[in-house]
């Protein structure tokens, strides 16, 4: 093992798979392409908020061994242009073959650990930063924000000054406030609020609460980030939150996490055990099933699984882009998975997050794969 | 597969329990109430009742009566014994430990003297020191005949990879043992105290979180002998394998000590069918072949699959052939196991 380039060596191989996929994607897909999970961050910010940030903040870097500290540090310093600019971004999009990314903030812009109104003026900060990047390109970028979830009123005001200022799609949030379940009392306002604006709420964790467990090999995102989905949604049908909110539109990153694959356990217990059932009328997976997910799950026989199970209806594509846990060829892995149709491609690949997010595009004509690969 | 015919494949349990009345009486009494991670976050009242809740098992998870009984309603024809979980005792001082898991291994072989067409002990030792838990897998493969043991997901907080567990895991390999990792709770269960999430969650998770360990120290790369069974369908991990590929690919410093991708060794583990739900049995199927998986049912819990051969019948996209080897073919198999022939074994007429 060179050490000497390894940190380096993702660098070469995301460019290669970026390559590959261009080469794929100009061969293979005329859908249109909707990215719904990759990211943006606002380096004013991430200024804002570093004097307010405690050791709270770190969590990622607290749960990580040296060499995954060093990873992810660097890793923040390369994806910087592209993660908080449109060049890189939409270059990075023409080689992956995605149309419309729908750009949600980096996990880290959370703060819900900040003082309420520190993370009100942080939320905003971000909110507006990315409602200008959407607007430089409005035909390839639609925005999803950022609310203070550490305050129920808060967060309802600026997801709504989010949807009625800039027009936004959706607000991201994690899977818990500072150890709190989404799914608790006090928060249910939230999500109501968000069922009657109609916007999806995109799930996306940042790392579980305690992982001491997890720090090595990188666990703490590799194994925490499926675990803090699953209890996220486990809660959210649990406690009954999705039983009261029938139109409640959610996508789970990350395939759903652990929950979508594994639910057999959740409606045992439910027909098992009192305890199982305090709070709902049917089986978890009933509850499940209204839930979308994106496609970052980097094997087909999961792909598959989603689809077979859940319907080409609710599996939306997504990449991560731009951090290392990324799908760097998100449209070839869709069109290259046996056993989907051409419809369901097309759903998974656009269709649906069209629908979802209210983006009425069709396939740019200008980006048509085919005249691409005649210039190479 | 029909459930019950004339001449039916022998069906094995690989995922059942036994509890040792002595070992209860002696450990129970020293057992400090954060022992366990599921009861350490729960109120007095909670632990109360889960206290009810395993007495209340007693006069099914301790003798055979209502073991054979039970068997013979779940048409299984072989079960394969393991301690329940809290019978791991890895808390206790090493020496207690192995008196204890003298004690459990020594029970549980006589029950299965008693009935050796029916029930087949795999023992458990005390993995909170490792001499002592390699001396106690010799003791059992040598005077009991066990072929297979049981372990948690982690020792007191520390994982199976951790190289003071290494003589467990080369001993393990030399002598051929079948081992069968079952989790007892996350050991962090505080935001698993409601809906039984530290069963439903915490125990997919921490089997996902030990194989992970497993694989990414190396564990397995240095042992390919390694028979390893992992409870619950193989929990998290061998639903969701694709983004630890993706970190080993991706992540190429961060690799650690492996040198091919993790389902590479992700598939030669084997996994039961306790998933309660015939589209997770298919998957692992398909993802990990019908060699790899074995029927089992969690008995005598509320977590315990009541019906496992139906289960398999509900597996509409599975073979004859494949339906026989998970129903008993594979386990026998791997333990060695010798049936005389199904006609001996009793059927329901």
């Amino acid at each position: 093992m060179f050490y000497r380039c390894a940190l380096h060596a993702s660098d070469d191989r995301r460019a290669q798979a970026l390559a590959r996929a261009a080469k794929r994607t100009a061969r293979k897909s005329r859908n249109l392409t909707i990215d719904i999970h990759c990211h943006f961050m606002s380096p004013r910010a991430i200024e804002f908020t570093r004097p307010h940030a405690g050791a709270a903040s770190e969590s990622a870097l607290r749960y990580a061994t040296p060499l995954t500290r060093q990873i992810l540090i660097e890793q923040n310093t390369r994806v910087h242009d592209a993660i908080s600019g449109t060049e890189k971004r939409l270059a990075e999009m023409d080689k992956m073959g995605v149309d419309i990314q729908a750009v949600s903030p980096g996990p880290q812009a959370y703060g819900y650990f900040l003082e309420p109104d520190i993370g009100r003026q942080a939320s905003r900060m971000v909110n507006d930063d990315l409602a200008e990047l959407v607007a430089r390109h409005p035909d390839r970028l639609v925005a999803m924000g950022t609310v203070p979830l550490q305050d129920t009123q808060l967060a309802i005001a600026e997801m709504e000054r989010c949807v009625k200022e800039h027009g936004m799609r959706g607000i991201e949030i994690s899977s818990h406030v500072n150890g709190k379940e989404l799914a608790r009392k006090e928060l249910e306002p939230f999500f109501a609020r968000a069922e009657e604006l109609g916007i999806l709420i995109f799930l996306h964790p940042l790392g579980t609460t305690n992982a001491e467990r997890l720090s090595d090999h990188y666990f703490n995102n590799v194994i925490a980030n499926p675990l803090e989905a699953t209890i996220a949604v486990g809660h959210l049908i649990m406690e009954g939150v999705l039983d009261r909110l029938p139109k409640l539109k959610i996508c789970v990153a990350h395939g759903g996490g652990y929950i979508s694959h594994y639910i057999g356990r959740s409606d045992h217990t439910f027909r098992a055990r009192a305890d199982g059932r305090q709070h709902i009328k049917k089986p978890p997976s009933e509850y499940l099933k209204r839930l979308y997910f994106d496609t970052v799950v980097f094997d087909h026989a999961q792909l598959r699984h989603l689809v077979a199970r859940w319907g080409a209806d609710h599996v939306i594509m997504g990449t991560d882009w731009p951090y290392d846990m990324a799908e760097p060829d998100p449209v070839g892995f869709v069109e290259s998975c046996k056993g989907l149709t051409a419809a369901d491609k097309a759903k998974i690949h656009g269709l649906n997050a069209a629908k979802l997010l209210g983006v009425r595009a069709k396939k740019p004509a200008a980006k048509k794969p085919a005249p691409r690969k005649r210039r190479r | 597969m029909a459930r019950r015919p004339g001449r039916h494949p022998v069906t094995v349990d690989i995922h059942c329990h036994f509890t040792s009345k002595r070992a209860d009486d002696l450990a129970l009494p020293l057992r400090p109430a954060t022992a366990e991670a599921t009861l350490a976050v729960v109120s007095p009242a909670e632990r109360e009742r889960h206290r009810l809740y395993i007495d209340s098992l007693d006069d099914r998870i301790r003798g055979t009566e209502k073991r054979l009984a039970e068997m013979d309603e779940q048409g299984v024809d072989v079960q394969v014994v393991s301690p329940g979980p809290m019978q791991y005792f890895y808390w206790t001082e090493p020496g207690m430990g192995r008196t204890l898991a003298r004690m459990v291994n020594d029970d549980l072989a006589q029950l299965c003297a008693g009935h050796p067409d029916r029930l087949v002990p795999m023992g458990t030792v005390p993995l909170q020191d490792a001499q002592m838990a390699v001396a106690e897998l010799e003791r059992i493969a040598r005077e009991h005949g066990m072929k297979a043991v049981e372990v948690s997901t982690n020792v007191n907080g520390i994982e199976l990879s951790d190289p003071r567990l290494a003589p467990f895991w080369a001993k393990a390999e030399a002598l051929g043992l079948l081992v069968l990792i079952h989790p007892l709770g996350f050991t962090d269960g505080k935001r698993l105290r409601r809906h039984n999430f530290n069963n439903v969650i915490g125990n997919p998770l921490e089997s996902a979180i030990a194989v992970g360990y497993l694989i990414f120290d190396g564990v397995l790369d240095r042992h390919p002998g390694l028979k390893i069974c992992v409870a619950h369908g193989g929990g998290f991990a061998a639903h969701y394998i694709g983004r630890f590929d993706h970190s080993w690919s991706a992540r190429t410093a961060d690799r650690g000590a492996i040198a091919q991708k993790p389902s590479e060794y992700m598939k030669r583990l084997y996994f039961d069918t306790v998933q309660y739900d015939p589209i997770e049995v298919e998957n692992l199927v398909r993802h990990w072949g019908a060699d790899h998986v074995l029927m089992g049912t969690d008995w005598p819990y509320t977590m315990g699959e009541p019906d496992p051969v139906g289960l398999l019948h509900r597996c509409t996209g599975l073979s004859e052939a494949e339906c026989h080897k998970i129903a008993g073919g594979n386990a026998a198999a791997l333990l060695g196991i010798k049936f005389r022939s199904s006609a001996k074994v009793k059927t329901d007429a």
